[in-house]
C-alpha cells in the first residue's frame, strides 16, 4: 500500500491509470521503481497470498448460492436452480421482519457504541492519575476478549427472575422483568450489553486521537480563561473531529451486522419478533435444515448491500474526513 | 430432531452412565488392566481354535468379568465364527460419537483398548476412528466436509437423514441390504423382522438399503412423572393422580417455598413439546395430540390419513391449561427464555418439586440430590388417556458405507458374534474388572469412573447409544429382576447384590421397568419418519419458528388465545396443506 501511493503521489493520475493497466509494466520506468523497492513489495506479498488464499478464493462459493447445493456432488456437480433460492428467501413472511430487526439493532448498537465511546474517552482523556486511569481502562476494555457464548451464560443467570437482577428489583417490591423473554426488553439488553462488552475497546482509538492534540492548544485555551468543560468543548472535540466522522463512515458498512453470536445466545422463540436478525434467521433456516443454497444466497445478499454501503461510506469519508485510500 | 437427539445422548453419557451400568443390567464396557497383548501378536500364531476364551488366553488378552472372585461371575464368550482370526489382519475405519470426557488408562486411547484388542485378537479386525463427535452439529459438520471432501470412513455411524440422502444422490454410498441378507445371523434377521415396515424406512432410498438400521432401545426417552417424596409428606398431600392434582401439588410446593425463595412446581423449557429433559408431553399425549422434538407430530387420522397435530383444535385446549399453570406460578418464571441444558442447577439445588423425566434423566440430580427424596408415578391420565410420547425405536439411525468398503462382510459377521455377546440373556457382559467396574474388600460392586464402555468406544453402539434389537433391554432386565431376585441374598454375586441392595439402583431398576412394561401401551409416536418434503423444505423451519413464538406467547400471556387461530389460518395457507398433501403421499407408499 505505501509503495502504490507513493507512486500515485509522485507521479500523479496518469501513471496511476498505468499501473492499472498491465502492459504497462513494460514502461521501463515503473519497472526501474518496482526493482528499486521490492523488498516493500516482497513485505506486502504475505498479505496479498493471505487475502488471495482466504477472503478472495473462497468467494468461489457463492455459485452455492444458485445451485441446489450437495456437498457430495460439489461445485460442479450440484444441480443449478437459478433463481431458486433467492426466490424462497425473499417469499418468506419472516424475511421482511429479520431485515428489519437487523437494521434496527445495528444501527441502535453502532450509535450507542460510538457515543459511549467518545464519552468515555473524553473522560479518561481528563484523568489524571496515570495508575487509576490505566486499571480503568484495562477494566472497561477486558470484556472485549470474552465469548458471547461465555458472555451469554453468565447474562442469562444475572438477567434471571431468580439471578442478581430479579433480586434487586424483588429487593425494590417489583414484579421481576422477564428480560430476555420480553419483546420490549430484548433490544435494549442487546445493546447495553453490546455497550458493556464493546466500549472500552472502541474508546482506545478515540482516546489515541486526544492525546495527538496538541498540548499547546489546551494552554492556550486555559490562559485565554477556559474551564475544562470548556477545554472539552472547544479544543478537544474539534480535535478528535475528523476521527468521529471518519468511523462513523467507515461503520456504515455494518449496518447489516446485528451480531449473530450475541443474538443466538440470547434469544429463545417468545422474542422472534423484535430479534431474529438475517443471521440468525440463516443459520435456523439454512444450517439446521442443510439448505445451503438458501444460506449462501442470503449471505450474497447480505454482502451484496454491504458492498454498496462500503462504497457510500467510502465515499463519505473522503468527503468529510479527508479519507481516502486509492 | 438430530440436535435434540444427541444431547440427550450427551447428556445421558454425563449423568447418566456411570450409575446407569449396574440399572440397565450390563453397559457392556469394555476394559482391563493397560496391557501390551494381542495388538502385537500375529493372528496367525494363536491356537487353530474358536473358543473366544482360549484365543483371547493365547493372547494374553484380559478376559472380560471376574471369575476367580468369589463374589464375582464368568462371562460367557460365545465361539468366533468360522474363519476367524482371519489370516491377514485387516483395518476398518470408523465414524461415530464418542464422549469428551471418557478417560483411558495410561498408553490405552480410542484406538487401542481392551474392547478393540479384544476384537483384533478374536477377529483380526483392527477398528481406527477417522472421525468423532461430541454433540450434534460437530456430527452434521463432519459429514458434510467428509462427504464434500470425499474421504469417507468405511463404517459411518448416524449419518444425518439429509446428510444420507445426498450421499446417495453422490452415488457415494454402497448399497448394503443384499450384502447384510447374505451374512446377518438370523437372530439379527429376527429383530429386523420384528420392527416390519419401520425397520429399513430411514435406510431406504428409491427401493434400495444404503444403510443398516441402528435401533434404539424401547422407551428409551419415555417419561414418567418424578415427585419430591419429602415435600409432600411436609406439606401432607397425596401424590398427584390427576392433571388437577398436579397443577395443586406444584402450586403447593411453590407458595410453601420448601426449596428457597425461587422454589417453583414443575420442570419445563422453552422446548415445551417433547424435551429431553423436563418435558411436558404427556399432557399433550393425554389430549390427543403427538408432541415431538422439535415440532408437533403427525397422527393418523380417522379416514388413515395423516394430520398434523400441531394445528389441531385440541393444541388450544393444552395451551389454555399451560396459560393458567403458568399465571398461576407451577413454572419457572422464565422458562421459556432457557433450553434443557440450563434445568440441572434447579434440580441440583432443590428448587423444583416434580419434573416428567426418563430415568437417566432423574438420575443423578434428582434421586441423588442431598435430602431429596423421589417418587415416580405413572404419568396423569387426560380425556383421551394415559399417554406419553415414545421415539419409533427404528426411526434412530443408520450405518453405511462408502461405495469402495471392501470388508462389509467381516464387519457384518463380526456383529453377529457381538449381537451373541452383547444382546443375549445370561451372558454376563458387565466389562472388565479394573476399568469399568471393581470389586471392593466387602466383596461390593463398584462402577469405576473413569468408565468408558462399548457404545463409547466400540464401531456399532450398543445399549444406550443404540442396539440391534430394541426390545432386548427389557427382556434383560425383566429377567434378572426376576431370576436374580429369586437367589437368596447370600447367594447373589456382587453384581447381583448390587442390583437390589443400593436403594438408589433399586429405585431406579424398578423405575426402568415400569416404564418398559408401560412403553407399548402408552406410547405414541409422530408417525412421519421420512426425509422432509419439497416444500417442507422450504417453508417448515418459518412454520416451526411460528408455531414456537406463538405457543410461547400464549402460554406466557404475552399474546392472547386467539393468536392461535390467526395462526393456524396462516399455517394452512402459506405451505401447511401442501406440506400435508406430500406427507400423506409419502404415507400411501410405506404405511
Amino acid at each position: 500500500m505505501v509503495a502504490e501511493s507513493q507512486i500515485g503521489r509522485k507521479d500523479g493520475e496518469q501513471r496511476w491509470g498505468a499501473w492499472l493497466r498491465v502492459p504497462a509494466l513494460a514502461d521501463p520506468k515503473t519497472r526501474a521503481y518496482i526493482l528499486r523497492n521490492w523488498s516493500l513489495y516482497a513485505m506486502l506479498a504475505p498479505t496479498l497470498i493471505l487475502l488471495a488464499i482466504f477472503a478472495y478464493y473462497p468467494m468461489y462459493g457463492v455459485v452455492m448460492a444458485f445451485q441446489n447445493y450437495n456437498p457430495g456432488l460439489g461445485f460442479v456437480r450440484s444441480p443449478w436452480v437459478g433463481l431458486a433460492n433467492f426466490e424462497r428467501l425473499f417469499a418468506s413472511p419472516a424475511f421482511p421482519r429479520v431485515i428489519g430487526n437487523t437494521l434496527i439493532i445495528a444501527v441502535s448498537k453502532l450509535v450507542t457504541g460510538q457515543i459511549v465511546a467518545i464519552a468515555l474517552a473524553l473522560l479518561f482523556n481528563e484523568i489524571r492519575h496515570v495508575p487509576f486511569k490505566r486499571t480503568m481502562q484495562n477494566l472497561l476494555y477486558m470484556p472485549h476478549f470474552l465469548s458471547w457464548v461465555v458472555l451469554a451464560g453468565i447474562l442469562m443467570d444475572i438477567l434471571s427472575p431468580m439471578g442478581l437482577a430479579g433480586k434487586v428489583q424483588q429487593a425494590l417490591g417489583m414484579e421481576p422483568i422477564i428480560f430476555l423473554g420480553s419483546n420490549f426488553w430484548f433490544r435494549p439488553v442487546l445493546v447495553v450489553t453490546n455497550l458493556w462488552k464493546e466500549a472500552g475497546w472502541s474508546m482506545i482509538i478515540y482516546l489515541a486521537a486526544l492525546l495527538a492534540i496538541d498540548p499547546d492548544l489546551y494552554e492556550a485555551a486555559a490562559i485565554d480563561g477556559a474551564d475544562r468543560f470548556q477545554r472539552i468543548r472547544y479544543v478537544a472535540i474539534p480535535g478528535i473531529m475528523t476521527t468521529i466522522i471518519l468511523l462513523a463512515c467507515l461503520n456504515l458498512g455494518d449496518v447489516l451486522q446485528a451480531g449473530f453470536e450475541q443474538v443466538f445466545n440470547l434469544y429463545n422463540p417468545t422474542v422472534y419478533e423484535t430479534g431474529d436478525i438475517i443471521d440468525t434467521y440463516v443459520y435456523r433456516m439454512g444450517l439446521v435444515q442443510a439448505q445451503f443454497g438458501v444460506a449462501a444466497a442470503a449471505g450474497l445478499f447480505k454482502s451484496a448491500i454491504g458492498f454498496v454501503l462500503i462504497v457510500i461510506s467510502y465515499r463519505l469519508a473522503d468527503r468529510y474526513a479527508g479519507y481516502r485510500i486509492f | 430432531m438430530l440436535t435434540h437427539k444427541l444431547r440427550r445422548r450427551d447428556f445421558l453419557r454425563l449423568t447418566g452412565v456411570a450409575g446407569g451400568a449396574a440399572l440397565l443390567a450390563a453397559c457392556l464396557p469394555p476394559a482391563g488392566p493397560a496391557e501390551p497383548a494381542g495388538s502385537s501378536a500375529p493372528a496367525v500364531a494363536l491356537p487353530a481354535t474358536r473358543n473366544a476364551e482360549e484365543l483371547l488366553k493365547a493372547a494374553g488378552v484380559p478376559l472380560p468379568g471376574s471369575p476367580n472372585h468369589p463374589k464375582g461371575w464368568r462371562t460367557l464368550l460365545p465361539d468366533v465364527p468360522e474363519g476367524y482370526p482371519l489370516a491377514q489382519r485387516i483395518t476398518i475405519t470408523t465414524a461415530r460419537p464418542t464422549d469428551s470426557e471418557v478417560v483411558f488408562p495410561p498408553g490405552d486411547d480410542l484406538d487401542n483398548n481392551v474392547w478393540t484388542r479384544m476384537i483384533a485378537t478374536l477377529f483380526g479386525i483392527q477398528f481406527v476412528n477417522k472421525m468423532t463427535w461430541v454433540e450434534g452439529d460437530e456430527q452434521a459438520q463432519k459429514y458434510n466436509l467428509a462427504m464434500a471432501s470425499n474421504d469417507l470412513a468405511d463404517i459411518m455411524q448416524d449419518v444425518p437423514a439429509n446428510i444420507f440422502a445426498q450421499m446417495v444422490e453422490a452415488d457415494m454410498l454402497l448399497e448394503l441390504g443384499p450384502i447384510w441378507d447374505q451374512y446377518a445371523s438370523p437372530k439379527w434377521k429376527d429383530a429386523v423382522a420384528r420392527g416390519g415396515a419401520s425397520a429399513w424406512r430411514g435406510c431406504t432410498i428409491n427401493g434400495k438399503r444404503y444403510a443398516i438400521p441402528h435401533a434404539q432401545s424401547a422407551g428409551h426417552d419415555d417419561a414418567i412423572l418424578w415427585v419430591r417424596k419429602d415435600w409432600l409428606d411436609r406439606l401432607g398431600l397425596n401424590p398427584p393422580e390427576t392433571w388437577q392434582d398436579v397443577h395443586d401439588v406444584a402450586v403447593a410446593f411453590a407458595q410453601a417455598k420448601l426449596g428457597g425463595p425461587d422454589t417453583y412446581g414443575l420442570l419445563a423449557n422453552k422446548d415445551f413439546r417433547k424435551s429431553w429433559y423436563g418435558s411436558l408431553d404427556p399432557l399433550w399425549t393425554g389430549y390427543g395430540i403427538v408432541p415431538n422434538w422439535t415440532s408437533f407430530g403427525w397422527s393418523e387420522d380417522a379416514n388413515g390419513n395423516l394430520r398434523y397435530d400441531g394445528v389441531r383444535p385440541e393444541v388450544k385446549e393444552v395451551l389454555a391449561i399451560l396459560r393458567q399453570w403458568y399465571a398461576d406460578g407451577v413454572f419457572r418464571k422464565d422458562f421459556y427464555a432457557i433450553g434443557p441444558d440450563e434445568l440441572t442447577p434447579d434440580l441440583a439445588s432443590g428448587r423444583c418439586g416434580l419434573q416428567f423425566n426418563p430415568v437417566w434423566g432423574a438420575n443423578r440430580d434428582s434421586i441423588q440430590n442431598t435430602g431429596a427424596e423421589w417418587l415416580f408415578l405413572d404419568v396423569p391420565a387426560g380425556p383421551k388417556g394415559r399417554f406419553k410420547h415414545t421415539d419409533d425405536p427404528w426411526n434412530n439411525g443408520r450405518f453405511c458405507c462408502p461405495k469402495n468398503f471392501q470388508y462389509a462382510k467381516e464387519w457384518i459377521e463380526m456383529t453377529n458374534w457381538r449381537i451373541e455377546l452383547e444382546e443375549a440373556v445370561g451372558t454376563r457382559m458387565h466389562g472388565w474388572e479394573g476399568i469399568d467396574y471393581a470389586i471392593n474388600e466387602q466383596g461390593e460392586y463398584e462402577d469405576l469412573d473413569p468408565y468408558y464402555s462399548f457404545w463409547t468406544v466400540g464401531p456399532i453402539g450398543t445399549r444406550t447409544g443404540g442396539v440391534i434389537d430394541p426390545h432386548f433391554e427389557a427382556e434383560e432386565l425383566n429377567h434378572n429382576l426376576e431370576a436374580w431376585g429369586r437367589l437368596a441374598p447370600a447367594e447373589r454375586d456382587a453384581f447381583q447384590a448390587a442390583m437390589f441392595g443400593d436403594p438408589v439402583l433399586e429405585l431406579r431398576n424398578r423405575a426402568k421397568a415400569f416404564i418398559l412394561q408401560k412403553n407399548s401401551t402408552q406410547g405414541v409416536s409422530d408417525k412421519f419418519t421420512g426425509l422432509p418434503t419439497p416444500t417442507m423444505l422450504s417453508v417448515w423451519s418459518d412454520l416451526i419458528d411460528q408455531e414456537s413464538e406463538v405457543c410461547l406467547s400464549i402460554i406466557t400471556g404475552q399474546k392472547s388465545m386467539e393468536a392461535f387461530d390467526a395462526y393456524v389460518a396462516n399455517w394452512k395457507a402459506n405451505g401447511g396443506e401442501q406440506i400435508t398433501a406430500e406427507v400423506n403421499e409419502w404415507w400411501q407408499k410405506v404405511k
